[in-house]
């Protein structure tokens, strides 16, 4: 199997569109001798570890398939990483050149001290997107990235998919490389457009699918242009998806296939669900399944066991039973024909697409004087998949205070000490609050 | 109903931190054109849900979602209906 990107790029007809953007379009043939030059230019890359800046979503998808055939790891450096994140980064992967590609094309290429001997592994970079505590480094080598690509090249001319996101995090990158490797054409919106203006470029070229999170879709569809979309295939990931948002969308776009993907950090895989219906039916529970993965529920965990070779990334403490499967940490419910989601067994709480430990939540509301214990659980929310919501017992000269007040105070409380996406939007004052046998709260 | 959404949407402009407060919002404002941004939509939902026990975006017949505020307050006017 190709190891390369240009590789795959080698195999594509090329007169077909690569990139389009406001008034740029790129062909497959202008990219392979684009690349072609940038690889005699710069051999001093070769072999060496890089990481690889861009100011701009256009560039990077350009000078991508270069760098990464000269270079033997690429770190997709996002322009928002504290310097002392990046240092810790360059040392950890043994970076030996900075390539940074400015606006207007200009190239510049540092060379910096490495220690070779904390090389990691070759192949992609990229830094996770840190919603709860710092950025991790994490690697992938691109079999592994496009293991679930479609990489049919006659079928991959009918699509042009629309860039929602940046290239060097992992929603962006999927994209481009579901791209690149079938021979599509990639339609850029760079990351200071609005979703007006960004449906506005979709909708001028031609753009038929789009991958975003339902959070992201739900904007999209709010927006005054977005019935000028002609949407053939549409996918949504990285949060649970509504039947709401689901509904929505197979609503406005008549026709469109709409998937679905359910992915898993802890087991490292996921499947895709097209009968734009939220959850999943209750036949994947089934030996039969016709999916290269085999789940079942214990307890209403869900469980995944992947089918294939067992070199799966696997990171953290993972539960395991005896016959391979991994637990999600996944809550769901079979409910007729169909098993859908509740939550996290851990209680944390996806709030459009950011993790909140409920824990974390409850000292800080606990703090309060006037608050003797508290709940905070997550609540379906038909936007944006759950909000943050607290039960709360007040002490006694809490409760003769007037609520209103007392919710004024515990809020503005939390906004101090939490993001915005913590902080709980529903508060109910309740005289108990259940307990577990063994002091704990009962989280579902 | 439209008092209780503007008084609901400058809540949820206030819980995400935003200076910002209406004493009016025209029909034809476009939603994604004020202050409130995903998360902000998702708490005015969940404090209208809490006032008015109505999530009209879990039962809309037809799903289309506001794009002004107009819009919005058809929505939850029909399903209070």
């Amino acid at each position: 199997m190709p190891s390369k990107l240009l590789d795959y790029i080698k195999l594509i007809p090329s007169d077909r569109f690569f990139l389009k953007t406001d008034g740029k379009n790129v062909t497959y043939m202008q990219l392979y001798k684009f690349t072609s030059d940038f690889i005699e230019e710069y051999s001093c890359l070769k072999g060496k570890n890089c990481a690889l800046i861009s100011q701009d979503r256009f560039s990077l998808a350009l000078y991508l398939p270069a760098v990464d055939y000269l270079a033997s790891s690429v770190f997709l450096q996002a322009n928002d990483l504290d310097s002392s994140v990046v240092n810790n980064f360059y040392e950890k992967a043994g970076i030996e050149f900075i390539v940074t590609i400015s606006k207007n094309n200009k190239i510049d290429i540092k060379s910096i001290t490495s220690l070779k001997s904390y090389n990691i592994a070759n192949g992609w970079l990229m830094a996770t997107s840190g919603t709860t505590g710092s950025p991790k480094l994490v690697s992938y080598t691109l079999d592994r990235l496009i293991s679930t690509a479609q990489k049919n090249i006659k079928r991959g001319a009918d699509y042009n998919w629309g860039l929602c996101y940046d290239l060097n995090r992992f929603a962006g990158l999927q994209v481009y490389l579901q791209v690149v490797v079938a021979g599509s054409t990639l339609t850029i919106s760079e990351n200071d457009h609005s979703i007006h203006d960004m449906v506005n470029v979709f909708s001028i070229n031609e753009v038929n699918a789009i991958s975003a999170t339902p959070s992201f879709w739900q904007k999209v569809l709010m927006s005054e242009n977005s019935s000028q979309l002609q949407l053939t295939k549409i996918t949504l990931g990285g949060e649970i998806s509504t039947q709401s948002i689901l509904d929505a969308l197979a609503y406005q776009y008549k026709g469109a296939t709409i998937t679905h993907i359910y992915a898993s950090t802890e087991a490292g895989v996921g499947f895709a669900v097209k009968d734009k219906r939220s959850g999943f039916p209750v036949g994947y529970l089934t030996e039969n399944n016709g999916l290269d993965i085999s789940i079942k529920i214990i307890d209403k965990e869900l469980w995944i066991k992947s089918l294939r070779s067992n070199t799966q990334l696997l990171e953290g403490n993972l539960e395991v039973d005896e016959q391979g499967y991994v637990n999600t940490g996944d809550l769901v419910e079979s409910i007729q024909d169909r098993v859908v989601f509740l939550g996290r067994s851990s209680g944390a709480i996806n709030v459009g697409g950011n993790k909140v430990m409920p824990e974390k939540i409850e000292v800080v509301i606990n703090e309060n004087d006037i608050v003797s214990y508290s709940r905070v659980f997550g609540k379906s929310n038909s936007m944006i998949g759950s909000i943050v919501c607290a039960e709360i017992v007040l002490t006694a000269a809490g409760k003769s205070l007037d609520k209103k007040e007392v919710k004024k105070t515990i809020i503005s409380q939390c906004k101090n000490e939490l993001e915005t996406y913590e902080v709980p939007v529903l508060l109910k004052f309740v005289d108990s609050i259940a307990i577990n046998s063994t002091g704990k709260l009962i989280r579902f | 109903m439209r008092t209780i959404i503007l008084e609901k949407f400058n809540e949820a402009l206030m819980q995400t931190d935003k200076e910002k407060t209406y004493t009016d919002i025209k029909d034809d404002q476009v939603l994604l054109e004020t202050e409130l941004d995903s998360l902000g939509f998702a708490i005015l939902v969940a404090l209208l849900e809490e006032e008015l026990d109505i999530d009209p975006f879990q039962i809309m017949d037809e799903p289309v979602y506001p794009k002004t505020f107009g819009e919005f307050v058809a929505i939850y006017e029909r399903a209070n209906a």
